[in-house]
């Protein structure tokens, strides 16, 4: 049991990893002056997904770990990338 | 010594080692801490950096004059200049914005939860003194900083502030002014409001903020009243590293995010330039946080010589509040124990909530004094009931809890926090957490309704149906937010809150 959520951490932790350098990448990218609000939004993004990561890593028992906070988490992150697609268009 | 360890435990050993933060001698700190109310205090010393980094930003392209300079920019063209045309501009300038306004508004969050909490008692006096010079650093941050891009708002903010100095006696006062305002020109005004914005109060504030962070190290955070009656685990200690820096960077990255979002989501637009054409066509009005003073201010019986002596009233409630922990010397702690200094906190809150909504829907009115007995007295009079009522049930209640368990012991009584995870152990607020979100919206939808009902009043017949619509509204969320005090207090009583 407790190998299998530390199996669901390590999976979850590396899918945000894999989201922040994504998202570092292509803000190395972004035009700061004409796209300031999805630079904002994807940095915004970041910080979510980084919040995300240490309540992950710091939930060491299945128990502790709340997957509302998740969901509403991973529900922000969804959400931050369409506006900066929105605000882009 | 076979442990396995895996590639965070690499991470924090590698900083440890690197950093050597297992030898710094801050304090552990009790499981129960680990709930964002207790954190109040850290994201403002965060926001205050985030604020520094944001204003010398600024401060590399703001121009303190209402005049064109030889660079053809002023105060206002130079902030305009940096949103339109330089990179991360528009973003800097709100992201300062946003962040002045949650300064202000964790500094009313963390007044209020020490308030209601009594974290003013035993031998926390000087942080409770500490923190309202801190608060009063913060207003006056926020105002001179807001007069800056000198916009016919930011100038009514300054009359407001600039007023403030009036009530300050004789030689004394017109030292101070002199000081602050200079010839009261323009461009002096700036220039000095440049100075005492970013030299003056930065330094100011990075020293209470360090007195008041000492002195946290030294006390610890303040006990629940219940933390005896806490389980075993919920009272055990974690050290500040890896634990307790992990938690808060993990709510310090959460709360960037939300002002990060915000800041692009609602790009700033400044309001046109200070000038008297401008400023006799738009209605002016102070900042949301001042709102409550300007209001005040608005009152027939305060109007012209009386001004003085309604912000010396503000200045004395200022100073009875620093002087709390003085007077307010009982060793009771819990909610239930202390009706007589909630009751008056409650009554603040309404008042301050009630004062700056009616403030918004009201800009530039003079407000007759017997509405203003009625609103402020009807609003006191409104909370004071509620408070009985909640006392008084939560009397009877104990009153029927005592004869049906008269015998049993206070040490046989079941341990709060039955699941034992780190979660159930931040004891209590989170539980109640969507009841206080949801008074506090039931608050502004009371205020407002009754802002607009009184406003209402000299013109019933014409506007009855909006008349009626708030006094409905007043009245339904009045009943529900008794309602939630009640269910918040017999929530607090049943885990043990009753006394310290």
């Amino acid at each position: 049991m407790n190998r299998n959520y530390d199996e669901f951490r390590s999976r979850i932790s590396v899918l945000f990893v894999i989201f922040l350098i994504i998202v570092a990448v292509y803000l190395w990218f972004v035009d700061l002056l004409l796209q300031q609000r999805v630079f904002g939004l994807l940095l915004s993004a970041e910080f979510t997904a980084f919040s995300l990561l240490i309540y992950v890593y710091r939930m060491e028992n299945a128990e502790d770990l709340e997957k509302r906070w998740l969901f509403i988490g991973v529900i922000a992150l969804i959400f931050l990338v369409l506006m900066s697609i929105v605000v882009s268009l | 010594m076979g442990e396995k360890r895996n590639v965070y435990d690499k991470m924090v050993d590698f900083f440890d080692v690197h950093f050597g933060f297992e030898k710094t001698p801050l304090k552990p700190i009790p499981v129960f801490a680990l709930n964002p109310t207790y954190w109040l205090g850290l994201l403002l010393a965060l926001t205050f950096i985030m604020q520094g980094v944001t204003g010398a930003f600024q401060l590399l392209y703001y121009v303190p004059s209402s005049t064109n300079t030889t660079l053809g920019l002023n105060a206002y063209t130079s902030t305009t200049n940096v949103i339109d045309n330089v990179p991360l501009g528009s973003f800097i300038e709100t992201m300062h914005l946003y962040t002045a306004y949650a300064m202000v508004l964790l500094t009313f969050l963390h007044l209020m939860r020490n308030y209601f909490g009594s974290t003013h008692k035993e031998r926390r006096e000087l942080m409770w003194v500490a923190g309202i010079v801190l608060m009063l650093i913060i207003f006056s941050f926020a105002t001179t900083g807001y007069s800056l891009p000198w916009t016919v708002i930011s100038k009514s903010a300054t009359d407001v502030a600039i007023g403030f100095l009036n009530v300050v006696p004789g030689q004394l006062g017109v030292f101070v002014r002199f000081l602050l305002t200079g010839t009261g020109e323009p461009d002096d005004l700036l220039r000095r409001f440049t100075i005492i914005h970013t030299v003056v109060l930065p330094g100011l504030l990075a020293l209470f903020l360090g007195l008041k962070i000492y002195m946290y190290e030294v006390h610890g955070p303040s006990f629940t009243p219940a933390f005896s009656r806490l389980k075993a685990n919920a009272q055990k200690y974690l050290h500040w590293f890896p634990q307790i820096f992990l938690y808060g960077t993990m709510i310090m990255s959460a709360y960037i995010a939300i002002l990060v979002a915000a800041s692009s989501l609602f790009p700033i637009s400044l309001p046109p330039e200070y000038s008297a054409q401008a400023a006799s066509q738009y209605a002016v009005q102070p900042d949301w946080y001042l709102l409550w003073v300007y209001q005040i201010l608005k009152f027939q019986i305060f109007a012209g010589t009386g001004e003085p002596f309604a912000l010396g009233l503000v200045g004395v409630f200022f100073l009875l509040l620093m002087l709390l922990p003085f007077y307010d010397r009982s060793s009771r702690r819990g909610i239930s124990s202390r009706p007589f200094f909630i009751t008056i906190g409650a009554i603040l809150v309404t008042e301050f909530v009630a004062l700056t909504i009616w403030g918004y829907l009201t800009p530039g009115q003079v407000i007759p004094t017997l509405q203003a007995v009625a609103v402020m007295g009807g609003v006191a009079v409104a909370t004071i009931a509620i408070m009985q009522i909640i006392y008084g049930q939560r009397k009877e209640s104990k009153s029927n809890a005592t004869n049906n368990a008269a015998s049993e012991p206070l040490d046989k009584r079941e341990p709060i926090s039955p699941s034992g995870n780190l979660r159930a152990e931040a004891f209590g607020l989170g539980r109640n957490s969507k009841l206080t979100i949801s008074f506090v919206l039931l608050l502004i939808v009371a205020a407002s309704g009754l802002a607009y009902a009184i406003n209402s009043l000299s013109s019933v017949g014409e506007m009855f149906p909006g008349f009626l619509l708030s006094v409905s509204a007043f009245a339904c969320s009045m009943a529900l937010m008794t309602w939630i005090v009640k269910r918040v207090v017999v929530s607090y009583e049943s885990q043990g809150g009753t006394n310290a």
